[in-house]
């Protein structure tokens, strides 16, 4: 189930209407809340419902053993027991098939040995990167005594299972979410409590819907995927200007996927930490982190990355925390070779700014300061081709095409035949959105603030209309279909 | 302390309440549109109901007037009314919704339903499958239709990259690769040219969400075509309404009647055009539910080719060449140039380009023999 389709409106009035109406006690809202999450989860397969479960339970007596001990060499023995629990979990699912695939290979290559590892196909549950990493962001912060195991179970179950952050993040930390269980399950009882930040929350859900429903949908279909399905016919001006699509197509599809879930989470009464500010003005890799994907990087920073020694023991332990932190975060999207590369290129360049203490200000002169910007950004949009690729040869295809005298480039046999699509690479629709999706980086935050601010002033039943507005227009110009979600993937 | 942006449940349910209520009256009467999109038949006959009404109120007062002005005058200025994406003579139809035998191409008097397929099934042909060239006498396979001629044969027609083999591919989302590799295998300057639509979620059962009817009957009025390649029924194991408003509720016999009925359409459609209809059978995927249900329409699939000669429609398994005959779901195969080539997706569902490529090698073949050429197709596969 979708966000934006009409069976989860109705799943979402269900769970409005059950939360603050239905329901009034604590207890009561906090098994509804779990309850409709699960229901939620239910919608792609139920089976992997009872793998949730499960993994919430593990981790929850996990939190209890390393919380309950005062012996550090046991909390810290828990500890190691949870993340092998979780990588175990993670892994099979994940990387397991990929692993004795590649490794029957090696065998049979190189042994004579009649020993094969058993390949077993199951379906990668969805969000499960998501949920174990949260999982693990509990027993982790109880670990570093950020908080209190939790004696609840039913708490645990609901940070785990939260459905609005379930399938594709944001992960928030345990240390952010659990504290606001007891204020958000008790608020609202009071017909004069006012617990709801519905402007916020409007205003997200508002720029996640078109954020995905046009720019994220208009520029992958007429630009992006026509493009790169048939790489070896495109020429060097197309393929150039779908790999700047595709870094517009990314951050849109995903960051209006979080804005929504942060407005429907909002809605529920509960605050989550903001996942995108603007990452395409970053002026170096290591800024270009604190902006993308925040969540995600903060959980490797905190958990990974300092667990690993951070900036403690000198230069090249530092220099090759990052780099590893950032492999990890690379495998983390799925085991392939791209993804390896992919991390592997992040966390090269975290680690060459830091050894040449770059990246942490920004030029105080405008040109510097705009080339340093420019350079990051085509890093990451390089990074965003590795990312997007199947496989190296998928990497080679475009280099192909955007340089065609390199050699091989003559040999290409693919052909671009699929309708009409091909010819709206360069329309003025696609040239407007690619566009406006770069541009509405460079607007800063206050002149957003006072957008928004605008729009608070609005009286109650005028912002109503007004929502109701943007939505018809959203669907004026909206695509027949509903397209997935790039990050549903991990 | 009280935020200032903060309402009570009251206030949000008023501000949604107002909300639904101005985007209801604006949308009219192509509110049915999103209400036609639930999964469940009852929750969706409520919602429709619920659409009707609505936009019974919005029609009456003229509100719901501007946004299908905007809409075609969106589309127009940007062109989008061409995109198959957007193409709104196809999408979201609803004189098609639990009503498809109203479609022209459907109308029972006109059906070339008893044309072109064979009387007695196709054991008892008499025309053997075609050697390489001849030309098929369809009329030997029933009589010929007074208003429905079957397509001009031209098998005996010689193509060459100058005059190749025109094949158009459509079907479902599962066409974008599959498509994508068949043009891969033909390659530049190939003596066969492949045209391909994919559209997300169409399959033979909603023509209501994409009417492939009118699709088919329009592009085949204005491109004429040598071979047709047809992916349909991933997304068809679903209950719908029948003409009488009954439910035909899947994996029952009638809904099987219904469904074959329904593909029928389809495959003469294409026949009054085509002479030749490669239909493409399910994949094997990962989800073994999803596979259960996927074998059944594949079953089904089978019993209705039977009704045509097999010159006529020709079945393609994919299950074949992915992951091949009687093994079990592979994510991974060794192309023919002996690389390990990753061939379904992360979905478990969908073929990667590559695989795509691998899965249409036997239908290129299959071309490749079907048909003259004055050079052999070969097929090509990325270094």
């Amino acid at each position: 189930m979708l966000f934006p389709t009409t069976s989860f409106f109705f799943f979402f009035l269900c769970v409005f209407v059950g939360f603050w109406y239905v329901f009034r006690r604590s207890l009561d809202r906090r098994i509804f809340l779990i309850a409709a999450s699960y229901v939620f989860y239910a919608f792609w397969d139920w089976r992997f419902c009872f793998l949730l479960l499960a993994s919430t339970a593990a981790n929850y007596g996990f939190g209890l053993l390393v919380g309950g001990n005062r012996d550090h060499v046991w909390r810290k023995t828990f500890m190691i027991l949870s993340v092998v629990f979780n990588v175990i979990v993670l892994g099979f699912f994940k990387y397991y098939t990929i692993f004795a695939e590649t490794s029957n290979g090696l065998l049979a290559l190189h042994t004579s040995a009649s020993f094969r590892l058993p390949v077993i196909y199951i379906l990668l549950p969805v969000g499960i990167s998501y949920f174990t990493f949260k999982c693990m962001s509990y027993v982790f912060d109880v670990y570093l005594c950020k908080m209190p195991p939790v004696r609840s179970f039913l708490d645990v179950m609901l940070y785990v299972s939260f459905f609005p952050q379930i399938a594709s993040g944001p992960i928030v930390q345990a240390s952010e979410f659990i504290p606001q269980i007891d204020k958000a399950v008790s608020s609202g009882i009071d017909p004069y409590e006012k617990p709801i930040e519905f402007d916020r929350a409007t205003l997200l859900i508002l720029s996640g819907l078109i954020k995905k429903m046009v720019f994220a949908n208009f520029i992958s279909t007429l630009l992006v995927d026509p493009v790169f399905s048939g790489l070896a016919s495109a020429g060097p001006l197309a393929a150039l200007f779908a790999a700047l699509g595709y870094a517009v197509v990314i951050y849109c599809d995903f960051s209006g996927y979080s804005d929504m879930a942060i407005g429907i989470a909002l809605l529920l009464g509960f605050d989550t930490p903001a996942n995108f500010n603007r990452p395409y003005v970053s002026f170096s890799v290591t800024e270009f982190w604190k902006r993308w994907h925040i969540t995600f990087s903060s959980w490797l920073k905190n958990y990974l990355y300092f667990s690993m020694g951070g900036s403690r023991f000198g230069t090249i332990r530092t220099l090759f925390a990052l780099f590893f932190t950032m492999v990890i975060g690379g495998l983390w999207h799925g085991a392939s070779v791209p993804f390896l590369v992919w991390g592997a290129m992040q966390g090269a360049a975290l680690a060459i700014e830091r050894a040449f203490g770059y990246g942490n200000t920004r030029s105080p002169r405008l040109p510097v300061a705009i080339a340093q910007t420019a350079g990051s950004f085509l890093f990451v949009v390089v990074s965003w081709l590795v990312f997007r690729a199947r496989s190296l040869a998928e990497i080679g295809l475009f280099f192909r095409a955007v340089f065609p005298f390199l050699p091989g480039t003559q040999s290409a046999v693919d052909t671009s035949s699929s309708t009409a699509s091909t010819s709206f690479i360069f329309s003025p629709v696609v040239l407007i959105l690619v566009f406006i999706g770069l541009a509405m980086h460079a607007v800063p935050g206050s002149v957003r603030g006072h957008l928004s601010q605008a729009y608070r002033l609005l009286p109650l039943p005028v912002k109503g209309v007004c929502i109701a507005l943007v939505l018809a227009l959203i669907s004026v110009v909206s695509m027949s279909g509903v397209a997935p979600f790039i990050y549903f993937s991990f | 302390m009280e935020k200032k942006d903060a309402y009570s449940p009251n206030g949000v349910a008023l501000a949604t309440g107002i909300a639904v209520l101005t985007f209801v009256i604006l949308s009219g009467t192509t509110l049915w549109i999103p209400a036609s999109r639930l999964q469940n038949l009852h929750l969706r006959s409520i919602a429709l109901s619920f659409s009707e009404a609505a936009s019974a109120v919005s029609t009456m007062t003229r509100l719901d007037r501007p946004l299908p002005y905007l809409r075609s005058g969106f589309l127009e200025a940007t062109g989008l009314s061409a995109h198959p994406s957007w193409d709104e003579r196809y999408y979201n139809k609803r004189s098609n919704y639990a009503d498809s035998n109203k479609h022209p191409a459907a109308d029972p008097a006109a059906s070339p339903d008893s044309v072109l397929r064979t009387a007695t099934g196709r054991q008892d042909l008499s025309v053997p499958i075609a050697p390489e060239g001849s030309v098929i006498d369809t009329a030997s396979t029933g009589a010929l239709p007074a208003g429905f001629p079957p397509a001009e044969p031209r098998f005996n027609m010689v193509h060459s990259s100058e005059n190749p083999l025109k094949v158009y591919m459509f079907g479902d989302s599962q066409v974008f690769s599959l498509g994508s590799g068949l043009s891969r295998l033909a390659g530049k300057d190939s003596p066969v040219s492949v045209e391909f639509l994919a559209i997300h979620s169409s399959g033979f059962v909603r023509w209501d969400y994409y009417s492939w009817p009118d699709k088919l009957d329009d592009y085949f009025s204005s491109n004429p075509c040598d071979a047709a390649v047809m992916m349909l029924g991933m997304n068809d194991y679903q209950s719908f309404w029948n003409s009488r408003g009954e439910i035909m509720k899947k994996g029952t016999p009638e809904w099987e009647a219904a469904y074959r009925e329904k593909c029928g359409r389809i495959i003469d459609r294409v026949l009054m055009s085509v002479p030749r209809i490669y239909w493409v059978s399910m994949p094997l995927v990962k989800n073994s539910e999803y596979n259960e249900t996927l074998e059944y329409i594949d079953k089904v699939q089978d019993d209705i080719c039977e009704s045509w000669s097999p010159d006529l429609v020709v079945r393609i398994r994919l299950r074949d060449a992915i992951p091949g005959t009687g093994k079990p779901y592979t994510d991974f195969l060794t192309s023919p140039l002996g690389n390990q080539v990753r061939v379904m997706s992360e979905d478990g569902s969908h073929f990667t380009v590559e695989g795509g490529q691998i899965a249409m090698k036997p239908l290129f073949d299959r071309l490749a023999r079907d048909y003259l050429f004055s050079e052999v197709p070969v097929a090509k596969f990325p270094d």
